[in-house]
């Protein structure tokens, strides 16, 4: 035991005083340049892509997946984050369809698939999207919550939203994801379905510590059934509230999103304008203030 | 060295405690206020059985091995396999234990049908969090970057439990902020990295993580596969509290009054309309809590060994993540990445890339309550009433700071953690470093209504000077040479000498074995007398000898003086006094070289403050290492003296 001990001991102090660490991008990419240049390999042009990217780099590190592609073509870690950073282009996705093909095992082909789907979507190809979306809620029971959102997406982009909203509603009794839930909420307002969802917005509203996204989903469903009045009333509490929450200067932009809606949905167009060009200078993706957009 | 002793007695004379049994000993996991997992390894079959009670004595309830959930490879075709880098005859048990009264201590033991496997012994024990919402204090161990397995995370480890011990308090648990199993997380360097490092704290007390970017090499967010999945059991179902993610990558947890919220910014979509910044939202404007703390990997705040003005995932973690998380009202960020203790002041609103101070520090003080005192916030959680963000990257491995973050009122280089109480009203955190000395203490208060207005000038650290030692070219001339010009040297070069990486600079050090030259050494530029063909092959050479110090001399006028291509560092007796050109480590690890030419010239270099390591009247061993920037470098010198002045 005693010898154990020792030897545990000396494994200990002898290890060296740091493991390779993560340190300055910059120098890890200097330290990979050297490496490249005495024996390129496609795993250390894989690495320096993956420090570029992180330097927000992207023509560098497209170069370096490229470069880790032609000395080994099946290298999929450097595929996937090629197709990634290719986006929506013709390239990405014949590449996306081609690791699909080749990749052996269903549960190898689910990623590269989702990315076929994610890509042809991007591209405006809603119904291409919609088949593979399909397919790929039956190529695994458990699958990551990303295809079911994709999914609902595509079927929003196809003004299906009931759809949309089963898709969301499964998924959200499969994982218990509150984000499916709110998601599957928010379409099944697009969808003008309020029955099931109204007692869990008035559960929200009664619990939580801010209540406007609640208000606002609540003054939806009022809309839908005609009921100006409580609309009205909701909308305004929700203000009052925003007003509250949201900084003066350099505010939280999804609470301006939230606050454009309200205005949107009271009638004050200008408002609504105002906060929506404020959104479109920011940095905040369109997809943030849809539905601002849409109302409008 | 007191340290390593230190480590050398826990470990000889440490109780009973690794079983050969266990392949991962056992640790808790997911505590709530009525439940908790056990969880450990074996590479034998076995029937495991869990047994717990109110003491060590009285262990009466029993989880059976029907209802322990068994993970095996995933070659053996079983569903909730492990990830495939685990040996094959790998089994991960995990005990569930319910039905816990909250806010109350139990002990647990391990068997394999009627043998005991874990000794009888108080530190298998665990506690239930309290119930959400009630008035109890929480005291909690923040750690990043730690995972080498080498000393200073040995040291920054010990230094808590000794403080701990010392003031008489347990930890109710840890939050590790990601990077605990360098450099890939795998399984094995979890094993090795983390749960050997850990061992005696994980048995009794919940590590709560984040995910770094090395444990991503092998783990990913989205699907919830790999290593680090299989080793820690995080909240999908908000288990214990806040909302459901769906997802171990981001999860919430409630402690007392404390929410806390685990986010991965490391590989998942960090916009706000991304999956994750969805639920963080939402998980915002439910909870009641009194006091909110985040915690992720990548710091939307540093100049450390990264610099989050420049890097993709620290830019969004700010720009998108920090308002979200400012508005929600949250008290304390937590992160690491960057290899340096950080600690801002009470900022609101710091989005802009570059980071500014202007218009966004709403308490330039030092917050310490025996300093300027603490930052002062509303009851309760308010929208952008202040955060203090917190990178605490130091656990264990080689700090650097490559600049001065605006925002810092703290700035330190040293491996330590962080330990936080939340009592009353006040949340008070210290920074412990590895030697158990609080480099830092700071404190929120919050009572009443604080209104704060931004600083227009506020306080700002002092701007960073990368630390060049101040050279002389010329030599005093009246110096005495201890070491002279073309001395003869033992040398090693084409491989690194055995054992610590500074062993070989040691007297006793043994270098019978080692070539006898002739200084200079190199070759290229015509320079050198013993000529190194390196050029290809290595990079850093090893050279020592031994010289006499006069009884009598003054010892702070030792110099040396040095011709050198391109960088090095230099020992006497084993301890480093000087390094040129070599920004980080030593020896195999050496990083961040200045490229510099010899030019026939020597660059005189007086070494201060070494008085205490010198044996005047006696033999001591001057040694240094020389290091060239790259293999195809076209020349390399390496020509010391050692000089005495008057």
């Amino acid at each position: 035991m005693l010898h154990t001990r020792l030897l545990a001991f000396l494994a200990l102090v002898m290890l060296p005083a740091t493991a390779p660490g993560h340190n300055d991008v910059s120098k890890t990419i200097k330290t990979l340049s050297a490496k490249i240049e005495e024996s390129p390999s496609a795993d250390l042009y894989y690495q320096r892509a993956t420090e570029f990217r992180a330097l927000r780099e992207k023509e560098h590190a497209i170069e370096d997946l490229r470069s880790a592609l032609k000395h080994e073509p099946r290298h999929r870690p450097a595929k996937i984050s090629l197709i990634r950073a290719l986006g929506k282009s013709t390239e990405a996705l014949h590449l996306a369809i081609q690791l699909q093909s080749s990749s052996a095992h269903a549960e190898n082909s689910i990623e590269p698939t989702y990315l076929v789907a994610k890509i042809h979507h991007l591209r405006g190809n809603p119904k291409d999207a919609l088949t593979i979306c399909a397919n790929l809620q039956k190529l695994s029971r458990n699958h990551s919550t990303e295809i079911d959102l994709l999914h609902a997406e595509v079927l929003l982009a196809l003004k299906r939203p009931a759809d949309a909203s089963t898709i969301l509603k499964n998924a959200w009794r499969r994982t218990n994801s509150i984000v499916l839930r709110n998601n599957w909420i928010d379409t099944a307002l697009t969808a003008e379905q309020t029955r099931e969802i109204l007692p869990i917005i008035n559960r929200e509203i009664s619990s939580s510590r801010f209540r406007s996204s609640w208000l606002i989903r609540r003054a939806r469903a009022a809309l839908i059934h005609d009921d100006k009045k409580q609309a009205h009333s909701d909308l305004q509490a929700a203000l009052a509230e925003l007003t509250m929450r949201i900084r003066p200067t350099r505010p939280d932009l999804s609470l301006i999103a939230d606050r454009g809606l309200i205005h949107a949905l009271i009638g004050n167009t200008k408002k609504a304008k105002a906060d929506l060009a404020l959104l479109k200078k920011s940095i905040l993706p369109p997809s943030s203030y849809r539905l601002l957009t849409d109302t409008l | 060295m007191k340290s390593l002793l230190f480590l050398f007695l826990v470990t000889l004379f440490a109780p009973a405690d690794t079983v050969s049994e266990f392949s991962r000993q056992a640790y808790v996991q997911m505590a709530t206020h009525d439940s908790i997992r056990v969880i450990w390894r074996s590479r034998k079959d076995m029937k495991p059985r869990v047994v717990y009670g109110h003491s060590v004595e009285d262990l009466s309830l029993t989880v059976p091995a029907g209802q322990i959930l068994t993970r095996l490879h995933p070659s053996l075709g079983e569903a909730n396999s492990l990830f495939k880098d685990t040996p094959v005859d790998t089994r991960q048990f995990e005990a569930t234990l319910t039905k816990l009264k909250p806010a109350s201590t139990y002990y647990y033991a391990i068997y394999d049908g009627d043998t005991r496997l874990t000794p009888a012994d108080n530190s298998y024990r665990f506690k239930t969090n309290p119930v959400p919402g009630t008035d109890t204090p929480v005291y909690f161990w923040v750690v990043g970057d730690s995972g080498t397995a080498g000393k200073a995370q040995a040291q920054v480890h010990d230094a808590m439990v000794k403080h701990n011990a010392a003031a008489g308090r347990s930890l109710d648990f840890y939050v590790h902020v990601g990077d605990m199993a360098y450099g890939s997380g795998t399984n094995k360097e979890f094993s090795d990295r983390f749960f050997n490092m850990y061992e005696p704290t994980l048995r009794n007390v919940v590590c709560w993580p984040s995910m770094g970017n090395h444990e991503g090499k092998t783990s990913k967010g989205a699907t919830g596969v790999g290593p680090y999945y299989d080793a820690y059991i995080c909240p999908t179902q908000a288990e214990a509290g806040g909302l459901a993610s769906g997802k171990e990558a981001f999860y919430s947890f409630d402690f007392g009054k404390t929410h806390f919220i685990c986010l991965d910014s490391h590989d998942l979509d960090r916009r706000p309309t991304g999956e994750m910044a969805q639920w963080l939202k939402a998980d915002l404007e439910k909870t009641q809590a009194e006091f909110l703390v985040a915690y992720f990997h990548h710091p939307p705040y540093t100049k450390g060994s990264h610099d989050s003005d420049k890097e993709g995932q620290l830019i969004e973690m700010r720009e998108y993540i920090m308002p979200i998380l400012e508005s929600g009202g949250v008290d304390l960020v937590f992160t690491g990445h960057s290899h340096i203790y950080e600690r801002s002041m009470l900022i609101d609103g710091a989005y802009d890339t570059p980071s500014i101070a202007k218009g966004v520090i709403l308490d330039d003080r030092d917050g310490d309550p025996n300093g300027d005192g603490p930052y002062k916030k509303s009851q309760g959680l308010n929208p952008n009433n202040g955060t203090v963000s917190v990178t605490t990257g130091h656990g264990g491995t080689t700090n650097r700071r490559s600049g001065t973050h605006p925002l810092m009122r703290r700035i330190i280089l040293d491996n330590g953690s962080c330990l936080i109480t939340i009592k009353g009203d006040t949340i008070t955190g210290e920074m412990l470093n590895l030697n158990g000395e609080i480099r830092d203490t700071f404190a929120i208060h919050k009572n009443g209504t604080v209104e704060h207005a931004p600083i227009i000038d506020p306080w700002q650290p002092e701007p960073h000077k990368p630390s060049q030692k101040k050279t002389s070219l010329v030599a005093p001339k009246d110096a005495t040479e201890l070491v002279a010009k073309n001395a003869e040297w033992s040398y090693l070069g084409g491989s690194h000498p055995s054992g610590d990486p500074t062993d070989w600079a040691a007297p006793k050090h043994d270098v019978s074995d080692w070539k006898v030259g002739k200084a200079g050494f190199g070759y290229g530029d015509n320079d050198d007398t013993t000529i190194i063909n390196m050029r290809d092959k290595f990079t850093t050479l090893y050279i020592r000898r031994e010289f006499n110090l006069p009884k009598g001399a003054t010892l702070n006028k030792l110099g040396l003086s040095v011709s050198y291509d391109d960088s090095f560092i230099a020992y006497i007796n084993g301890h480093e006094v000087h390094r040129q050109g070599v920004d980080k480590e030593q020896g195999a690890s050496a990083d961040g070289f200045t490229k510099h030419d010899a030019d026939n010239t020597f660059e005189y270099f007086p070494l201060k403050g070494i008085s205490k390591i010198l044996k005047p009247g006696g033999k001591n061993v001057i040694a240094i290492e020389g290091h060239n920037v790259k293999l195809k470098s076209s020349d390399f010198t390496l020509h010391p003296r050692l000089l005495l002045g008057k």
